[in-house]
């Protein structure tokens, strides 16, 4: 069976590039090993639907809506004024406040494209009426993008956390730290480049023009705050609190800022769908997927191979690492996590390692595979916006992958970094 | 676009707004009560998790229909015009495939839980599972469109650009 499943899993992987969607490549795959190894196939349509009957799960297409709900509501634009009036004084300034913009955005966004889409959109604007060349606006739109799914709340963690039977609450707090060390690792790297491109600054709107600033973005700040309040209290479950943070988020755009009509919401509805329907179509059939690989007993092999090679946790993260970040540049983000999740968690834990750290490693890496070619969701979309080639935009994001690299190694090396905060506010 | 299409997709939206604002409704609703009434529910839960299973799948037609769904362009968009309408053919009948075994076995998932009760709530489980039938009946349809079309550009005659 392991066999089997491996030459599936082969031909999976060299039919991707063959251009079908990745779900049908996925799905296909599923089936055709279920059909080889005799079992039935009423699993198919078994495990496809019953990966959406979860209760977790569904604070994903929540977590679209507020995305979706959040750009329509003139929130982004406030977010980036705001962030331009803190850190825009500096050298390279817009590209600073690209980053801060992206570190609250990612407060109330869950996912790595809704950043680069919507606040995207805004920011490479900005920086190109300001003197920024396309390829750096993109580049650190791009780079800066990927702190979103980290902070929470997290597409890719409640999915994680979903298929790795991980506390969802436990690794969206874990992800504080890291996230912010992301944005403090990309401004010490657009420090470095700004010197050596001479990138200009923005005027200190002085400390009036920062309240002003502040106050126009108050409401939209305060959207992460009801949610981590609600989710972080106890009060609410994170899909409570996404249902809680999308009601804060209309009510926000509909009649305190009255950026859009009521008559708008059916069609961002009918988006929020769509979206849902992309991610959960990838989401179910590689439920599907990850059941066939747990029948071949391939994960047991698996880590028994690698447990005569070492027990020695570190050596094993490393060797992880090093997978991931490969899969990642020829992989979509989502469907890797959950094919490699049934592979790689159960010998993780049978070593010791904490499953929220790994968690975060796990996602970390797989966010740097947006920006890796040839794969690169947020490459593409980014590219998009900036208007640019998809080869010069891979280019210009090179050097940013140094800083969030070295931010893999140390949450890798050092978990408390991951393991901290949890432990400190969930030990009530 | 034909008088059909047009209903179909109306239709669709229609179905993808009831289900995605009943699905938040119950979230909601299950909040208020337990938090201001102190009255904890069981159907919102159940009810939220199948409304979500019928618009993940009603989500999938409409990325389909919308040709949205992620696949890797990379060999495409270095392909010449004609070796692109084979790969596009090639991805659409992967599709239509897909769709098939997706429409056969969820037909017979579907009588299999006719008479499966479902936990709180009124209807069966077979209800639950009818939307696996019925969205790839849809995506099915719409891959062979794409299929069609996509023989058609290969089968036309070699020449300059339209």
């Amino acid at each position: 069976m392991i066999t089997l499943i491996l030459a599936v899993l082969a031909a999976w992987f060299v039919a991707l590039f063959l251009g079908p969607t990745i779900y049908a490549a996925m799905g296909l795959a599923g089936f055709a090993f279920l059909f080889l190894s005799g079992i039935p196939g009423i699993v198919v349509p078994q495990k496809i639907a019953m990966a959406a009957n979860s209760f977790p799960l569904l604070a994903a297409p929540l977590f679209i809506l507020m995305g979706n709900v959040m750009n329509s509501a003139g929130i982004s634009y406030r977010i980036f004024d705001f962030a331009t009036a803190l850190v825009g004084w500096m050298r390279g300034g817009l590209c600073h406040a690209n980053i801060i913009g992206s570190v609250i955005f990612a407060g109330m966004s869950g996912s790595a494209v809704a950043d680069a889409a919507g606040l995207g959109t805004v920011e490479i604007a900005a920086m190109k009426k300001e003197g920024y060349d396309a390829d750096t606006a993109a580049a650190i739109t791009a780079a800066s993008a990927t702190i979103g799914p980290i902070i929470p709340p997290s597409l890719p963690m409640i999915v994680y956390g979903v298929a790795a039977e991980t506390s969802i609450g436990a690794l969206f707090i874990a992800g504080i730290v890291p996230g912010l060390l992301m944005a403090v690792a990309l401004m010490l790297m657009v420090r470095a480049l700004a010197v050596r491109m001479n990138l200009p600054r923005h005027p200190f709107p002085g400390a009036a023009g920062l309240w002003i600033a502040f106050r126009r973005a108050f409401w939209a700040l305060m959207a992460p705050v009801v949610l981590f309040g609600g989710m972080f209290s106890g009060v609410f479950t994170p899909t409570e609190a996404a249902a809680v943070a999308v009601a804060y988020a209309l009510v926000l755009g509909l009649f305190v800022y009255r950026e859009f009509p009521l008559s708008a919401l059916p069609r961002i509805i009918v988006d929020t769908v769509e979206t849902t329907g992309v991610v959960m179509a990838l989401v179910m059939t590689a439920a599907l997927l990850g059941y066939c690989i747990s029948v071949s007993r391939m994960p047991q092999e698996f880590g028994a191979t690698l447990t005569r090679l070492t027990t020695n946790p570190l050596v094993y993260l490393a060797i992880v690492n090093v997978l991931l970040l490969v899969v990642g540049c020829f992989m979509e983000a989502l469907s890797a996590m959950l094919v490699l999740i049934p592979i790689l968690v159960p010998t993780a834990l049978a070593l010791g390692i904490d499953p929220v750290q790994f968690g975060l490693v796990f996602v970390l890496n797989l966010m740097i595979g947006t920006i890796t070619p040839p794969v690169g969701v947020v490459l593409y979309v980014t590219a998009k916006v900036a208007d640019i080639s998809f080869e010069r935009m891979s280019r210009a994001v090179a050097p940013y992958l140094i800083p969030l690299v070295a931010v893999l190694v140390l949450i890798t090396l050092w978990p408390p970094l991951t393991l901290w905060l949890p432990g400190l506010l969930l030990a009530k | 676009m034909s008088v059909l299409a047009r209903v179909a997709g109306r239709v669709l939206d229609a179905l993808a707004i009831a289900t995605f604002t009943g699905m938040f409704l119950c979230v909601i609703v299950q909040v208020v009560l337990r938090y201001f009434f102190g009255d904890p529910t069981t159907w919102s839960d159940e009810l939220a998790r199948y409304l979500f299973v019928w618009c993940s799948f009603i989500g999938w037609v409409i990325a389909a229909r919308r040709r949205s769904h992620l696949g890797i362009a990379l060999v495409a968009e270095r392909s010449p015009p004609r070796v692109q309408a084979a790969i596009e053919l090639f991805g659409a009948l992967a599709s239509a495939a897909f769709a098939g075994v997706l429409l056969y076995y969820g037909l017979q998932i579907t009588s299999r839980n006719a008479d499966v009760e479902t936990v709180t709530l009124f209807f069966t489980f077979g209800v639950v599972y009818a939307i696996v039938p019925v969205a790839a009946l849809a995506i099915g349809a719409l891959a062979l469109a794409d299929a069609r079309r996509a023989v058609a550009a290969l089968t036309q005659p070699a020449g300059p650009a339209r």
